[in-house]
Protein backbone atom coordinates (compact mmCIF):
# COMPACT_ATOMS: atom_id res chain seq x y z
CA UNK A 1 0.00 0.00 0.00
CA UNK A 2 2.31 2.32 -1.25
CA UNK A 3 1.53 6.25 -1.24
CA UNK A 4 4.75 7.84 -2.56
CA UNK A 5 5.52 8.79 -5.96
CA UNK A 6 7.07 6.20 -7.55
CA UNK A 7 10.44 6.81 -10.06
CA UNK A 8 10.19 3.73 -12.49
CA UNK A 9 9.36 4.65 -15.92
CA UNK A 10 10.45 2.16 -17.91
CA UNK A 11 12.48 2.92 -21.09
CA UNK A 12 11.74 1.01 -23.76
CA UNK A 13 15.06 1.54 -25.70
CA UNK A 14 17.39 1.24 -23.34
CA UNK A 15 20.35 -1.03 -24.12
CA UNK A 16 20.29 -4.17 -22.80
CA UNK A 17 23.65 -4.20 -21.37
CA UNK A 18 22.67 -1.49 -19.06
CA UNK A 19 21.05 -1.47 -15.93
CA UNK A 20 17.37 -1.25 -15.76
CA UNK A 21 15.18 1.53 -15.86
CA UNK A 22 15.03 2.14 -12.58
CA UNK A 23 18.65 2.69 -12.04
CA UNK A 24 18.84 4.77 -15.85
CA UNK A 25 22.25 5.91 -16.06
CA UNK A 26 22.63 9.88 -14.64
CA UNK A 27 25.74 11.41 -15.53
CA UNK A 28 27.54 9.94 -12.63
CA UNK A 29 26.20 6.47 -12.68
CA UNK A 30 26.35 6.20 -16.05
CA UNK A 31 29.96 5.98 -16.15
CA UNK A 32 29.46 3.12 -13.37
CA UNK A 33 27.37 1.16 -16.37
CA UNK A 34 29.94 2.39 -18.64
CA UNK A 35 32.66 0.44 -16.08
CA UNK A 36 30.42 -2.53 -15.99
CA UNK A 37 30.18 -2.62 -19.65
CA UNK A 38 33.73 -2.13 -20.53
CA UNK A 39 34.22 -5.09 -18.48
CA UNK A 40 31.80 -7.44 -19.78
CA UNK A 41 31.71 -6.50 -23.30
CA UNK A 42 34.65 -9.15 -24.56
CA UNK A 43 32.14 -11.41 -23.42
CA UNK A 44 29.12 -9.99 -25.26
CA UNK A 45 31.07 -9.71 -28.39
CA UNK A 46 31.74 -13.51 -27.98
CA UNK A 47 28.45 -14.40 -27.26
CA UNK A 48 27.35 -12.43 -30.15
CA UNK A 49 30.40 -13.46 -32.69
CA UNK A 50 30.96 -16.16 -31.37
CA UNK A 51 34.80 -16.75 -30.94
CA UNK A 52 37.26 -16.50 -28.27
CA UNK A 53 36.68 -12.90 -26.55
CA UNK A 54 40.52 -12.57 -26.80
CA UNK A 55 41.30 -12.73 -30.02
CA UNK A 56 38.93 -9.68 -30.84
CA UNK A 57 40.92 -6.98 -31.99
CA UNK A 58 40.69 -3.57 -29.84
CA UNK A 59 40.85 -0.79 -32.34
CA UNK A 60 41.70 2.73 -31.37
CA UNK A 61 39.78 5.16 -33.70
CA UNK A 62 40.40 8.66 -33.23
CA UNK A 63 36.55 10.39 -33.49
CA UNK A 64 36.20 14.17 -34.02
CA UNK A 65 33.50 16.69 -34.43
CA UNK A 66 32.10 16.35 -38.58
CA UNK A 67 30.17 19.86 -39.34
CA UNK A 68 28.72 18.45 -42.15
CA UNK A 69 25.46 18.48 -40.93
CA UNK A 70 25.25 22.09 -40.19
CA UNK A 71 24.70 23.64 -43.77
CA UNK A 72 21.94 26.17 -44.35
CA UNK A 73 18.35 24.77 -44.13
CA UNK A 74 14.94 26.16 -44.35
CA UNK A 75 12.40 25.06 -42.05
CA UNK A 76 9.11 23.94 -42.46
CA UNK A 77 7.82 27.54 -41.72
CA UNK A 78 10.33 29.31 -44.93
CA UNK A 79 13.03 30.34 -43.01
CA UNK A 80 16.01 30.02 -44.37
CA UNK A 81 18.44 29.43 -41.62
CA UNK A 82 21.90 29.28 -40.83
CA UNK A 83 23.61 28.50 -37.77
CA UNK A 84 26.47 30.42 -36.09
CA UNK A 85 26.93 29.08 -33.16
CA UNK A 86 25.85 25.00 -32.03
CA UNK A 87 27.24 23.78 -28.76
CA UNK A 88 26.52 20.69 -27.17
CA UNK A 89 27.78 19.30 -23.80
CA UNK A 90 27.25 15.57 -23.53
CA UNK A 91 29.37 12.51 -22.22
CA UNK A 92 29.67 8.80 -23.14
CA UNK A 93 29.63 8.06 -26.45
CA UNK A 94 28.82 4.36 -27.11
CA UNK A 95 29.12 2.21 -30.16
CA UNK A 96 26.83 -0.83 -30.54
CA UNK A 97 26.97 -4.27 -32.53
CA UNK A 98 23.58 -5.87 -33.17
CA UNK A 99 20.73 -4.42 -31.63
CA UNK A 100 17.24 -4.05 -33.37
CA UNK A 101 16.07 -1.95 -36.19
CA UNK A 102 12.53 -0.39 -36.04
CA UNK A 103 11.34 -3.10 -37.97
CA UNK A 104 12.09 -5.56 -35.63
CA UNK A 105 9.76 -3.54 -33.37
CA UNK A 106 6.88 -3.55 -35.13
CA UNK A 107 6.88 -6.87 -35.75
CA UNK A 108 7.68 -7.59 -32.30
CA UNK A 109 4.74 -5.14 -30.77
CA UNK A 110 2.49 -6.19 -33.19
CA UNK A 111 -0.50 -4.08 -34.45
CA UNK A 112 -1.23 -1.55 -31.55
CA UNK A 113 0.96 1.24 -30.53
CA UNK A 114 4.08 -1.05 -32.49
CA UNK A 115 3.03 0.86 -35.68
CA UNK A 116 2.86 4.24 -33.78
CA UNK A 117 6.50 3.46 -33.02
CA UNK A 118 7.51 3.16 -36.04
CA UNK A 119 5.79 4.26 -38.79
CA UNK A 120 9.19 5.78 -40.71
CA UNK A 121 10.81 2.57 -40.17
CA UNK A 122 11.93 1.95 -43.59
CA UNK A 123 12.28 6.13 -44.36
CA UNK A 124 14.92 5.91 -41.35
CA UNK A 125 17.11 3.10 -42.26
CA UNK A 126 20.07 2.62 -39.31
CA UNK A 127 18.57 3.65 -36.56
CA UNK A 128 19.75 0.32 -34.75
CA UNK A 129 18.34 0.22 -30.70
CA UNK A 130 19.29 -2.07 -28.02
CA UNK A 131 22.35 -3.69 -29.91
CA UNK A 132 25.27 -4.81 -27.55
CA UNK A 133 28.29 -2.17 -26.66
CA UNK A 134 32.00 -3.14 -27.68
CA UNK A 135 33.05 0.36 -28.06
CA UNK A 136 32.98 3.38 -26.01
CA UNK A 137 34.76 6.70 -25.65
CA UNK A 138 34.51 7.66 -22.13
CA UNK A 139 34.22 11.62 -20.94
CA UNK A 140 32.63 14.80 -21.04
CA UNK A 141 32.64 16.69 -23.75
CA UNK A 142 31.63 20.62 -24.70
CA UNK A 143 31.20 20.27 -28.42
CA UNK A 144 30.90 23.70 -30.79
CA UNK A 145 29.60 21.51 -33.49
CA UNK A 146 30.43 24.33 -36.23
CA UNK A 147 34.35 23.11 -35.98
CA UNK A 148 34.96 20.90 -37.89
CA UNK A 149 37.52 18.35 -37.40
CA UNK A 150 38.01 19.23 -34.02
CA UNK A 151 39.32 16.26 -32.05
CA UNK A 152 36.79 15.19 -29.14
CA UNK A 153 39.07 11.79 -28.29
CA UNK A 154 40.31 8.50 -28.76
CA UNK A 155 37.67 5.59 -29.06
CA UNK A 156 38.48 1.63 -28.10
CA UNK A 157 36.17 -0.50 -30.10
CA UNK A 158 36.01 -3.93 -30.52
CA UNK A 159 36.60 -5.41 -33.96
CA UNK A 160 33.32 -6.60 -35.19
CA UNK A 161 30.43 -5.10 -37.19
CA UNK A 162 29.21 -1.62 -36.11
CA UNK A 163 25.40 -1.08 -36.40
CA UNK A 164 24.83 2.20 -34.44
CA UNK A 165 26.26 4.84 -31.06
CA UNK A 166 24.31 5.94 -28.67
CA UNK A 167 25.05 9.56 -26.37
CA UNK A 168 24.14 10.91 -23.18
CA UNK A 169 23.15 14.49 -23.12
CA UNK A 170 24.65 16.27 -19.98
CA UNK A 171 24.99 19.64 -18.48
CA UNK A 172 27.77 21.84 -18.82
CA UNK A 173 29.96 22.62 -15.73
CA UNK A 174 32.92 24.57 -15.24
CA UNK A 175 35.43 21.58 -15.32
CA UNK A 176 34.73 20.66 -18.40
CA UNK A 177 37.55 23.06 -20.08
CA UNK A 178 35.09 25.86 -20.58
CA UNK A 179 35.68 29.23 -18.83
CA UNK A 180 34.47 29.73 -15.65
CA UNK A 181 32.11 32.64 -17.04
CA UNK A 182 30.95 30.93 -19.93
CA UNK A 183 27.60 30.85 -20.40
CA UNK A 184 26.92 27.44 -21.37
CA UNK A 185 27.25 26.31 -17.97
CA UNK A 186 24.62 24.86 -16.43
CA UNK A 187 23.03 24.28 -19.99
CA UNK A 188 23.20 21.13 -22.36
CA UNK A 189 23.40 23.68 -25.52
CA UNK A 190 23.57 27.30 -26.94
CA UNK A 191 22.70 27.75 -30.21
CA UNK A 192 22.62 30.99 -32.33
CA UNK A 193 21.86 31.91 -35.97
CA UNK A 194 20.36 33.87 -38.57
CA UNK A 195 16.91 33.25 -40.28
CA UNK A 196 15.66 34.93 -42.82
CA UNK A 197 12.25 35.03 -44.75
CA UNK A 198 10.95 37.47 -46.92
CA UNK A 199 13.96 39.52 -47.17
CA UNK A 200 13.30 40.04 -43.13
CA UNK A 201 16.47 38.45 -41.32
CA UNK A 202 16.09 37.51 -37.55
CA UNK A 203 18.96 36.58 -35.31
CA UNK A 204 18.60 34.08 -32.49
CA UNK A 205 20.26 33.05 -29.29
CA UNK A 206 18.99 30.50 -27.61
CA UNK A 207 19.50 27.81 -24.63
CA UNK A 208 18.50 24.58 -24.51
CA UNK A 209 18.23 21.88 -22.00
CA UNK A 210 17.80 18.27 -22.22
CA UNK A 211 17.07 16.48 -18.72
CA UNK A 212 20.68 15.20 -17.17
CA UNK A 213 21.63 11.60 -18.50
CA UNK A 214 19.05 11.90 -21.44
CA UNK A 215 20.43 9.37 -23.93
CA UNK A 216 19.89 9.39 -27.52
CA UNK A 217 20.04 6.14 -28.54
CA UNK A 218 20.58 4.18 -32.13
CA UNK A 219 22.50 6.94 -34.08
CA UNK A 220 23.16 4.99 -37.37
CA UNK A 221 26.81 4.73 -38.06
CA UNK A 222 28.33 4.51 -41.74
CA UNK A 223 30.28 5.92 -44.63
CA UNK A 224 27.26 7.63 -45.95
CA UNK A 225 24.31 8.17 -45.38
CA UNK A 226 22.18 5.50 -47.43
CA UNK A 227 18.94 3.68 -47.40
CA UNK A 228 21.28 0.48 -48.05
CA UNK A 229 24.29 1.05 -45.87
CA UNK A 230 23.51 1.15 -42.15
CA UNK A 231 26.52 -0.75 -40.67
CA UNK A 232 30.63 -0.54 -40.78
CA UNK A 233 32.85 -3.23 -40.18
CA UNK A 234 35.68 -2.52 -37.56
CA UNK A 235 38.69 -4.45 -37.61
CA UNK A 236 42.30 -4.77 -36.77
CA UNK A 237 43.42 -2.97 -40.29
CA UNK A 238 40.67 -0.22 -39.89
CA UNK A 239 42.41 3.61 -40.52
CA UNK A 240 39.48 5.91 -40.12
CA UNK A 241 38.29 8.60 -38.27
CA UNK A 242 34.68 8.40 -36.80
CA UNK A 243 32.83 11.78 -37.28
CA UNK A 244 30.28 12.84 -34.74
CA UNK A 245 27.26 14.48 -36.68
CA UNK A 246 24.55 16.85 -36.01
CA UNK A 247 21.61 16.47 -38.99
CA UNK A 248 19.74 19.72 -38.80
CA UNK A 249 17.91 18.42 -41.98
CA UNK A 250 16.79 14.58 -41.44
CA UNK A 251 18.25 13.04 -44.57
CA UNK A 252 15.39 11.01 -45.29
CA UNK A 253 11.98 13.24 -44.61
CA UNK A 254 11.63 16.72 -45.50
CA UNK A 255 11.66 17.86 -41.31
CA UNK A 256 14.47 19.37 -40.03
CA UNK A 257 15.29 20.57 -35.94
CA UNK A 258 13.78 24.01 -36.69
CA UNK A 259 10.59 22.91 -37.63
CA UNK A 260 7.86 24.86 -36.19
CA UNK A 261 9.36 28.07 -35.30
CA UNK A 262 8.41 31.39 -36.51
CA UNK A 263 10.80 33.47 -35.44
CA UNK A 264 8.40 36.84 -36.42
CA UNK A 265 5.62 35.58 -34.69
CA UNK A 266 9.06 34.26 -31.73
CA UNK A 267 9.91 38.63 -32.27
CA UNK A 268 7.12 40.29 -29.66
CA UNK A 269 9.37 43.11 -29.87
CA UNK A 270 10.10 43.59 -33.56
CA UNK A 271 13.83 44.13 -32.92
CA UNK A 272 15.22 41.43 -34.88
CA UNK A 273 16.91 39.31 -32.11
CA UNK A 274 15.13 36.74 -30.94
CA UNK A 275 16.24 34.72 -27.51
CA UNK A 276 14.74 31.76 -27.21
CA UNK A 277 13.41 31.47 -23.69
CA UNK A 278 13.16 27.92 -21.99
CA UNK A 279 9.39 26.93 -21.46
CA UNK A 280 8.39 29.24 -24.94
CA UNK A 281 7.36 27.18 -27.34
CA UNK A 282 10.67 27.79 -29.97
CA UNK A 283 12.67 26.11 -27.03
CA UNK A 284 10.62 23.40 -26.05
CA UNK A 285 9.75 22.80 -30.23
CA UNK A 286 13.99 22.69 -30.30
CA UNK A 287 14.37 20.43 -27.24
CA UNK A 288 12.59 17.79 -28.79
CA UNK A 289 13.86 17.82 -31.93
CA UNK A 290 17.09 18.05 -30.81
CA UNK A 291 17.27 14.90 -28.88
CA UNK A 292 15.62 12.96 -31.79
CA UNK A 293 18.11 10.43 -33.23
CA UNK A 294 16.97 10.94 -36.68
CA UNK A 295 19.59 14.07 -35.87
CA UNK A 296 22.76 12.50 -35.46
CA UNK A 297 24.87 10.41 -37.28
CA UNK A 298 28.70 8.47 -36.93
CA UNK A 299 30.34 9.21 -40.34
CA UNK A 300 33.54 7.81 -41.40
CA UNK A 301 36.14 9.97 -42.47
CA UNK B 1 36.51 -58.12 -18.05
CA UNK B 2 34.78 -55.51 -20.42
CA UNK B 3 31.75 -56.28 -18.26
CA UNK B 4 32.88 -55.69 -14.44
CA UNK B 5 34.47 -52.38 -15.57
CA UNK B 6 31.19 -50.75 -16.51
CA UNK B 7 29.08 -52.16 -13.71
CA UNK B 8 31.89 -50.24 -11.64
CA UNK B 9 31.61 -47.06 -13.62
CA UNK B 10 27.56 -47.80 -12.97
CA UNK B 11 28.29 -48.16 -9.29
CA UNK B 12 30.25 -45.24 -9.12
CA UNK B 13 28.34 -42.93 -11.25
CA UNK B 14 25.09 -44.15 -9.69
CA UNK B 15 25.20 -41.37 -6.92
CA UNK B 16 25.47 -38.62 -9.22
CA UNK B 17 23.27 -39.84 -11.93
CA UNK B 18 20.53 -39.68 -8.63
CA UNK B 19 21.66 -36.04 -7.64
CA UNK B 20 20.89 -34.76 -11.68
CA UNK B 21 17.87 -37.09 -11.51
CA UNK B 22 16.59 -35.74 -8.23
CA UNK B 23 16.42 -31.95 -8.78
CA UNK B 24 13.71 -30.50 -6.85
CA UNK B 25 10.16 -29.49 -8.13
CA UNK B 26 8.10 -26.64 -6.47
CA UNK B 27 4.93 -24.49 -7.49
CA UNK B 28 5.09 -20.79 -8.18
CA UNK B 29 1.63 -19.51 -7.73
CA UNK B 30 1.13 -16.15 -9.67
CA UNK B 31 -0.94 -13.34 -8.73
CA UNK B 32 -1.89 -10.07 -10.47
CA UNK B 33 -2.40 -6.59 -8.46
CA UNK B 34 -3.36 -3.14 -9.11
CA UNK B 35 -2.10 -1.73 -5.78
CA UNK B 36 -3.69 0.79 -4.00
CA UNK B 37 -3.66 2.99 -6.51
CA UNK B 38 -6.22 0.68 -8.68
CA UNK B 39 -8.12 -0.24 -5.94
CA UNK B 40 -8.21 2.99 -3.93
CA UNK B 41 -7.43 5.49 -6.36
CA UNK B 42 -4.27 7.92 -6.81
CA UNK B 43 -4.70 10.66 -3.97
CA UNK B 44 -4.01 13.77 -4.80
CA UNK B 45 -0.34 14.40 -3.31
CA UNK B 46 0.69 11.60 -5.84
CA UNK B 47 0.21 14.00 -8.43
CA UNK B 48 2.00 17.57 -9.31
CA UNK B 49 -0.74 19.46 -10.23
CA UNK B 50 -3.53 18.59 -7.20
CA UNK B 51 -5.24 15.91 -8.72
CA UNK B 52 -6.38 13.03 -7.85
CA UNK B 53 -7.72 9.85 -9.69
CA UNK B 54 -10.21 6.93 -8.96
CA UNK B 55 -11.12 4.38 -11.20
CA UNK B 56 -14.15 2.74 -11.71
CA UNK B 57 -12.93 0.44 -13.88
CA UNK B 58 -9.05 -1.07 -15.17
CA UNK B 59 -9.48 -3.89 -17.26
CA UNK B 60 -6.53 -6.23 -17.87
CA UNK B 61 -5.90 -8.79 -20.70
CA UNK B 62 -3.21 -11.34 -19.41
CA UNK B 63 -1.59 -14.39 -21.14
CA UNK B 64 1.72 -16.17 -21.94
CA UNK B 65 2.50 -16.67 -17.99
CA UNK B 66 5.48 -18.41 -17.79
CA UNK B 67 8.59 -19.22 -16.27
CA UNK B 68 11.32 -22.02 -16.81
CA UNK B 69 9.60 -23.21 -20.42
CA UNK B 70 6.42 -23.98 -18.07
CA UNK B 71 4.02 -22.16 -19.58
CA UNK B 72 0.01 -21.15 -18.45
CA UNK B 73 -1.99 -21.76 -21.16
CA UNK B 74 -4.64 -19.36 -19.71
CA UNK B 75 -6.06 -16.33 -21.00
CA UNK B 76 -7.04 -14.25 -18.66
CA UNK B 77 -8.91 -10.73 -18.18
CA UNK B 78 -8.87 -9.35 -14.38
CA UNK B 79 -10.81 -6.47 -13.49
CA UNK B 80 -8.28 -4.98 -10.94
CA UNK B 81 -10.42 -2.72 -9.37
CA UNK B 82 -11.90 -5.50 -7.43
CA UNK B 83 -10.77 -5.11 -3.77
CA UNK B 84 -8.19 -7.68 -2.89
CA UNK B 85 -7.48 -7.24 -0.08
CA UNK B 86 -3.81 -6.41 -0.75
CA UNK B 87 -3.12 -10.13 -1.74
CA UNK B 88 -4.02 -9.32 -5.65
CA UNK B 89 -5.77 -11.77 -7.80
CA UNK B 90 -5.31 -15.46 -7.96
CA UNK B 91 -4.17 -16.01 -11.75
CA UNK B 92 -2.79 -19.72 -11.78
CA UNK B 93 0.18 -22.09 -10.86
CA UNK B 94 3.15 -23.11 -12.35
CA UNK B 95 5.33 -26.62 -11.61
CA UNK B 96 9.08 -25.31 -12.04
CA UNK B 97 12.06 -26.25 -10.90
CA UNK B 98 13.16 -25.34 -7.13
CA UNK B 99 15.44 -22.15 -7.04
CA UNK B 100 14.82 -18.36 -8.00
CA UNK B 101 12.71 -17.75 -11.29
CA UNK B 102 12.01 -15.80 -13.84
CA UNK B 103 8.50 -14.81 -14.83
CA UNK B 104 7.08 -13.74 -18.55
CA UNK B 105 3.80 -12.75 -19.37
CA UNK B 106 1.89 -10.66 -21.73
CA UNK B 107 -1.02 -7.81 -21.85
CA UNK B 108 -2.16 -8.07 -25.03
CA UNK B 109 -5.46 -8.33 -26.79
CA UNK B 110 -7.00 -12.06 -25.99
CA UNK B 111 -9.41 -14.02 -27.25
CA UNK B 112 -11.66 -17.16 -26.82
CA UNK B 113 -12.87 -18.25 -23.66
CA UNK B 114 -11.43 -15.71 -20.90
CA UNK B 115 -10.41 -16.67 -17.41
CA UNK B 116 -9.95 -14.51 -14.39
CA UNK B 117 -12.15 -11.95 -12.33
CA UNK B 118 -13.93 -9.93 -14.86
CA UNK B 119 -17.45 -10.33 -15.51
CA UNK B 120 -18.61 -11.72 -18.87
CA UNK B 121 -19.43 -9.06 -20.33
CA UNK B 122 -16.68 -7.24 -19.67
CA UNK B 123 -14.21 -9.64 -20.69
CA UNK B 124 -16.44 -10.26 -24.05
CA UNK B 125 -16.10 -6.18 -24.06
CA UNK B 126 -12.24 -6.94 -24.44
CA UNK B 127 -12.01 -9.48 -26.83
CA UNK B 128 -14.63 -7.50 -28.52
CA UNK B 129 -12.71 -4.35 -28.85
CA UNK B 130 -9.57 -5.66 -29.20
CA UNK B 131 -8.42 -4.63 -26.14
CA UNK B 132 -5.65 -5.33 -23.69
CA UNK B 133 -6.13 -2.59 -21.44
CA UNK B 134 -9.39 -0.34 -20.71
CA UNK B 135 -9.08 2.38 -18.02
CA UNK B 136 -12.49 4.10 -16.94
CA UNK B 137 -12.58 6.71 -13.90
CA UNK B 138 -12.67 10.41 -12.61
CA UNK B 139 -10.17 12.70 -11.74
CA UNK B 140 -11.52 15.74 -9.54
CA UNK B 141 -9.81 18.64 -7.77
CA UNK B 142 -11.52 21.06 -5.71
CA UNK B 143 -14.68 21.53 -7.52
CA UNK B 144 -13.52 20.54 -11.30
CA UNK B 145 -14.22 16.82 -12.42
CA UNK B 146 -12.78 15.01 -15.40
CA UNK B 147 -13.69 11.77 -16.26
CA UNK B 148 -12.61 9.23 -18.99
CA UNK B 149 -12.71 6.01 -20.17
CA UNK B 150 -9.98 4.62 -22.91
CA UNK B 151 -9.28 1.79 -24.40
CA UNK B 152 -6.23 0.47 -25.74
CA UNK B 153 -5.01 -2.15 -28.44
CA UNK B 154 -1.73 -2.33 -27.43
CA UNK B 155 0.58 -5.78 -27.23
CA UNK B 156 2.89 -5.90 -25.02
CA UNK B 157 5.60 -8.92 -23.60
CA UNK B 158 7.24 -8.28 -20.16
CA UNK B 159 9.93 -10.81 -20.15
CA UNK B 160 12.64 -11.77 -17.59
CA UNK B 161 10.56 -10.49 -14.89
CA UNK B 162 12.84 -11.00 -11.37
CA UNK B 163 10.39 -13.21 -9.02
CA UNK B 164 11.60 -12.27 -5.50
CA UNK B 165 10.77 -15.29 -3.68
CA UNK B 166 12.73 -18.74 -5.02
CA UNK B 167 10.91 -21.53 -5.19
CA UNK B 168 11.58 -24.58 -2.30
CA UNK B 169 11.81 -27.72 -3.68
CA UNK B 170 7.68 -29.76 -3.00
CA UNK B 171 6.66 -25.83 -1.87
CA UNK B 172 5.39 -23.09 -2.95
CA UNK B 173 5.97 -19.13 -3.72
CA UNK B 174 3.91 -16.34 -4.75
CA UNK B 175 4.69 -14.23 -7.06
CA UNK B 176 2.44 -10.87 -8.34
CA UNK B 177 2.28 -8.87 -11.57
CA UNK B 178 1.64 -5.61 -10.39
CA UNK B 179 0.41 -2.87 -12.65
CA UNK B 180 1.59 0.86 -12.32
CA UNK B 181 -1.78 2.53 -12.85
CA UNK B 182 -0.03 5.92 -12.14
CA UNK B 183 2.13 5.33 -15.38
CA UNK B 184 -1.20 6.62 -17.32
CA UNK B 185 -0.19 9.88 -15.99
CA UNK B 186 3.42 9.70 -16.42
CA UNK B 187 4.97 13.30 -18.20
CA UNK B 188 7.76 11.79 -19.72
CA UNK B 189 8.13 8.47 -21.63
CA UNK B 190 12.38 8.18 -20.43
CA UNK B 191 12.68 10.28 -17.60
CA UNK B 192 14.02 8.21 -14.98
CA UNK B 193 11.64 10.46 -12.80
CA UNK B 194 8.88 11.52 -14.46
CA UNK B 195 5.60 13.77 -12.74
CA UNK B 196 2.27 12.21 -12.05
CA UNK B 197 0.22 15.00 -13.61
CA UNK B 198 -2.98 15.19 -15.28
CA UNK B 199 -3.08 19.33 -16.07
CA UNK B 200 -2.56 18.50 -19.87
CA UNK B 201 -5.13 15.77 -19.90
CA UNK B 202 -7.86 17.61 -18.59
CA UNK B 203 -6.89 20.52 -20.74
CA UNK B 204 -7.59 18.18 -24.06
CA UNK B 205 -11.22 18.35 -23.13
CA UNK B 206 -12.39 20.80 -25.69
CA UNK B 207 -15.83 20.86 -25.67
CA UNK B 208 -15.50 20.91 -22.06
CA UNK B 209 -17.95 18.19 -21.04
CA UNK B 210 -16.10 16.76 -18.19
CA UNK B 211 -15.11 13.84 -20.67
CA UNK B 212 -11.83 13.84 -22.06
CA UNK B 213 -12.45 11.11 -24.90
CA UNK B 214 -9.67 9.48 -27.26
CA UNK B 215 -10.39 11.86 -29.80
CA UNK B 216 -9.36 14.76 -27.89
CA UNK B 217 -6.29 13.16 -26.65
CA UNK B 218 -5.29 12.97 -30.11
CA UNK B 219 -6.31 16.63 -31.24
CA UNK B 220 -3.60 17.10 -28.28
CA UNK B 221 -0.70 18.19 -29.68
CA UNK B 222 2.20 17.85 -27.12
CA UNK B 223 4.97 18.26 -29.71
CA UNK B 224 5.78 21.62 -28.43
CA UNK B 225 4.80 21.09 -24.53
CA UNK B 226 7.98 21.60 -21.94
CA UNK B 227 7.59 18.27 -20.55
CA UNK B 228 5.56 15.12 -22.09
CA UNK B 229 9.09 14.17 -23.99
CA UNK B 230 9.62 11.35 -26.22
CA UNK B 231 12.96 10.69 -27.32
CA UNK B 232 13.16 9.70 -30.82
CA UNK B 233 9.99 7.96 -30.94
CA UNK B 234 7.25 9.65 -33.40
CA UNK B 235 4.61 10.82 -30.84
CA UNK B 236 2.98 14.12 -30.85
CA UNK B 237 -0.21 13.48 -29.48
CA UNK B 238 -1.19 12.80 -26.28
CA UNK B 239 -2.90 9.98 -26.60
CA UNK B 240 -0.50 8.18 -28.53
CA UNK B 241 1.52 9.38 -25.41
CA UNK B 242 -0.52 7.54 -22.98
CA UNK B 243 -0.64 4.21 -25.22
CA UNK B 244 2.98 4.42 -25.32
CA UNK B 245 2.65 4.52 -21.27
CA UNK B 246 0.12 1.99 -21.50
CA UNK B 247 3.11 -0.41 -22.37
CA UNK B 248 4.83 0.27 -19.20
CA UNK B 249 2.42 -0.65 -16.94
CA UNK B 250 3.72 -4.00 -15.95
CA UNK B 251 5.86 -4.66 -13.31
CA UNK B 252 6.65 -7.86 -10.66
CA UNK B 253 6.33 -7.91 -6.92
CA UNK B 254 6.10 -4.26 -6.41
CA UNK B 255 9.06 -2.23 -8.02
CA UNK B 256 10.56 -5.57 -9.97
CA UNK B 257 11.54 -4.22 -13.52
CA UNK B 258 10.89 -6.81 -16.72
CA UNK B 259 12.62 -6.30 -19.95
CA UNK B 260 9.98 -5.87 -23.12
Amino acid sequence: MRRELRTCAVLPQKPRALPGPGTLPTSSNSRLAIARVALIAPCLLAATVGCDSAQAPRVPLEVVVDAGGITAFENAEGYAITLTRFRVAFDDVEFTTGGEMHGSLLRRFGSGVGELLVPTAFAHPGHYAGGEITGEMTGRFVVDWLEDGAVLGEALLLGTTYTGANFVFTRATADDGVAADDPIIGHTMEIAGVATRGGESWTFHGFVDQEEGKRVIGLPISEEISTEQTEFRVDSSSDVTLGLQVLMVDPFEPETAFDGIDFAAADGDGDGDVELVAGETPNNLLTRQLQVHDHYRVSIR
Amino acid sequence: MKTNTILVLMTLSAPFATACAAEGEGTLETRIYGEAFVEEGIPADAFVDGWAVTFSSMLVAVDGVSADGVEDPGVYVFELTEPSGGEGHAVGTLVVPEGPQQLDYRIAPGGGESLGNAPDPDAAMMEGMGYSVFVAGTATRLSETISFAWGFDTDTAYADCEVVADVPADGRATTVMTIHADHFFYDDLESPEPNVAFDLVAAADADMDGTVTADELRAQDISAEARYQVGSRPIDNLWDFIAAQSQTLGHIDGEGHCEQ
